[in-house]
């Protein structure tokens, strides 16, 4: 007797295969895969929606020669290995040229958007003439940088090696040359304003560090010890010391595109020129780091089989010793824990709820979803990391996606990301929302942040970079900058702000 | 991986695994979302261990983390689908010997709401080993090699998610090929 396998092979059996443009566009993506500064750091952050735009077949077929084209002439670098750096790098000084604007700033008038559940006192403006999709950094609420990507093809996968500044609490942006070959996998940390640091690939390949102490005008290229793995997250707390995540060189990669995670702590007092490693129990791999201390570290991550569970670890030795945290509550992996303490005690992240009994949800405009209920929850310790309690964002952020997590004090806090509230932005539709949240008593409450959003979407953009907030950055408590979600299809990114 | 050995596989595996996703999330999506898992393929060749198993489980498990990503879409599609009323139901059969394999499409096309809505019930972690099951046709093993887990997970994943389908699918007869309640038996 047929059984509900054979019922489901029949669903969508009718489905066609790919036609010849398809086969073309796969052809072209495997081609720019090829290029060897197209490799995993800018790939794709957990948790942004990152879609990318149809090219016309025409294109397609023009940019597949000419990739194939520039890959046979690469062919013949990789036929003898990219080149290595074996000692620090230093580049020249190079001024920053100002991006050309938009022409205008998009200014909604307060209220437009029907999804607004009050205004708060000045308003989030926003700022269409940005910089691309990328990683933000903001060591003052003057001064932002992001690193972007700049790849040649929308549909090709990211290149982060540009690098963008604004000293105007990012109302007008330069973009500033990064170091030839020189890929960034670790968005920047700043211990002063000028100083900051992060990770990077040479040639594709090689790990480095890579720092500036005057605002990325100049970079310094220095490579890392044989035993450390690619950095994907750093920490600076002063201008030459520094923490972070590494990942443990050639080590055996579980298929697909898991949740980026790293298996070793990586510490330098030097700017980089020494390193201490430490490693986290076997199994479980991390993706966020917070240390308060030298000698205090929060990690977030995950462990089990599947790598599915969600796990916090606490050190009070640097590194040395790690014992696990408690978490009462969701404990689905997090795409983006973004854990961060604000001294020894207070610590705060964002976790995930992952139900099993389908729920139907309204979502406006006669739509509705059925489904096991998954959304982002706020969690927050008071012990250091030790334990850990779990609660949800209020009703009016409906089933929360969130991105980021930034926390200027122990008691503020805004979330950033996505929910399921339907928008309209001229003729554009999207299923989501950018949503804003912030809390003044350690998230105890929450207010959902509301934002000017343009009436309809400028020349240029997809509606798609509206629907939710990628990343945000809060230098002080009541200032913060904020980006769209990534969005390949679009020439620029919508960037928040509250202040100025 | 060599290339010459990418090569081949792109060109072996490529349809089937572009219509599993287009099944997943629709045709508009599959075609950038195919593109970006041979391009991830590619470019972590590298780390491909054909001891750990088949290329064939690989690719499926890097398409499987790819539609995650946008398992919202996924959701929509099915809720569509399950939306849409069905044709004119065929009538009740008094076994299932169908008289060819058009005939079975026809009536499982009638039943496609249904057959949606029950998806669209399963978690993410049960959709994903049923959907690599019957529409990749991966083993309990391959599907362990494809998502990185251990074949006993796999396996107790799989018998799960087949009685979470049954249980959605609720008064299906399996023997008459017909929903109870449409009033067929």
């Amino acid at each position: 007797m047929p059984d509900e396998i054979d019922l489901l092979r029949q669903f969508r059996a009718d489905t066609p295969g790919p036609d010849e443009a398809t086969w073309e566009r796969a052809r072209a993506a495997i081609a720019m895969a090829s290029q060897p500064a197209a490799t995993q750091p800018g790939a794709i952050r957990p948790g942004v929606r990152r879609r990318w735009r149809r090219p016309g077949r025409r294109q397609t077929i023009a940019a597949a020669v000419a990739i194939i084209a520039v890959a046979a002439g690469l062919l013949a670098i990789a036929m003898q290995g990219p080149p290595t750096l074996s000692r620090p790098m230093t580049t020249a000084w190079q001024p920053a040229r100002p991006l050309p604007s938009s022409g205008h700033v998009v200014r909604a008038p307060a209220g437009t958007w029907r999804l607004m559940s009050y205004l708060v006192a000045r308003g989030w403006q926003e700022n269409t003439a940005g910089p691309a999709p990328g990683l933000l950094t903001c060591p003052t609420a003057a001064t932002c940088y992001v690193e972007g990507d700049s790849a040649s093809s929308p549909s090709g996968p990211a290149d982060m090696n540009s690098f963008y500044v604004s000293t105007d609490g990012a109302q007008a942006w330069s973009v500033l040359p990064v170091p030839a070959h020189v890929t960034f996998t670790s968005p920047l940390a700043c211990a002063t304003r000028d100083a900051c640091a992060a990770g990077a690939l040479y040639y594709g390949k090689q790990p480095i560090y890579l720092s500036t102490t005057n605002g990325g005008h100049s970079w310094t290229a220095t490579p890392l010890p044989a035993g450390i793995g690619m950095i994907g997250e750093l920490t600076c707390v002063t201008a030459t010391d520094c923490q972070g995540l590494a990942a443990v060189p050639g080590a055996a990669q579980d298929p697909g595109l898991a949740v980026p995670a790293y298996g070793t702590l990586v510490t330098t007092r030097d700017g980089g020129q020494h390193w201490a490693t430490a490693a986290f129990p076997a199994g479980d791999a991390i993706q966020s780091l917070s240390c308060p201390t030298a000698a205090e570290c929060v990690a977030a991550g995950v462990t089990g089989p599947g790598q599915d569970t969600a796990i916090v670890l606490v050190s009070h030795d640097g590194g040395a010793t790690w014992r696990r945290g408690i978490i009462h509550g969701p404990q689905a992996a997090a795409p983006s824990p973004d854990v961060t303490c604000v001294d020894a005690s207070h610590c705060q992240m964002l976790g995930y709820f992952m139900g099993t009994t389908p729920v139907t949800e309204q979502l406006g405009d006669g739509m509705s979803e059925t489904g096991p209920p998954q959304y982002s929850v706020y969690e927050s310790s008071s012990d250091g990391g030790a334990t850990w309690t779990s609660s949800t964002f209020p009703r009016s952020i409906p089933d929360p996606n969130l991105n980021a997590l930034v926390c200027p004090t122990a008691q503020t806090c805004y979330a950033a990301g996505g929910d399921l509230i339907p928008q309209h932005i001229g003729n554009t539709r999207n299923a989501e929302s950018a949503v804003v949240a912030v809390t003044h008593d350690a998230g105890r409450t929450w207010q959902r942040v509301s934002f000017a959003v343009p009436a309809k979407v400028p020349s240029g953009m997809q509606g798609d970079s509206f629907m939710a907030i990628g990343q945000i950055q809060c230098p002080q408590q009541d200032a913060c900058v904020a980006i769209g979600a990534s969005d390949q299809g679009s020439t620029s990114t919508p960037v928040y702000t509250n202040h100025g | 991986m060599a290339a010459a050995d990418f090569e081949e596989a792109f060109r072996e595996h490529f349809a089937p695994v572009y219509r599993f996703i287009a099944r997943r999330v629709g045709t508009d999506l599959a075609e950038d979302l195919a593109a970006e898992v041979f391009a991830t393929a590619y470019r972590r060749r590298a780390a491909y261990q054909p001891d750990r198993g088949a290329v064939r489980s690989w690719l499926y498990g890097i398409a499987t983390n790819v539609v995650r990503g946008h398992w919202r879409a996924e959701q929509q599609l099915l809720e569509l689908d399950a939306r849409v009323a069905p044709d004119v139901l065929e009538q009740p059969r008094s076994s299932v010997q169908f008289a060819d394999a058009a005939d079975e499409r026809v009536i499982a096309a009638s039943l496609a709401p249904r057959i949606a809505g029950a998806l669209a019930a399963l978690n993410r972690d049960q959709r994903d080993v049923l959907l690599l099951h019957a529409w990749a046709d991966l083993s309990h093993e391959e599907i362990a090699t494809a998502l990185g887990i251990a074949q006993g997970t796999a396996r107790s994943r799989l018998s799960r998610a087949r009685a979470a389908l049954r249980a959605q699918l609720g008064e299906f007869d399996f023997e008459l090929w017909s929903f109870k309640e449409q009033g067929h038996a």
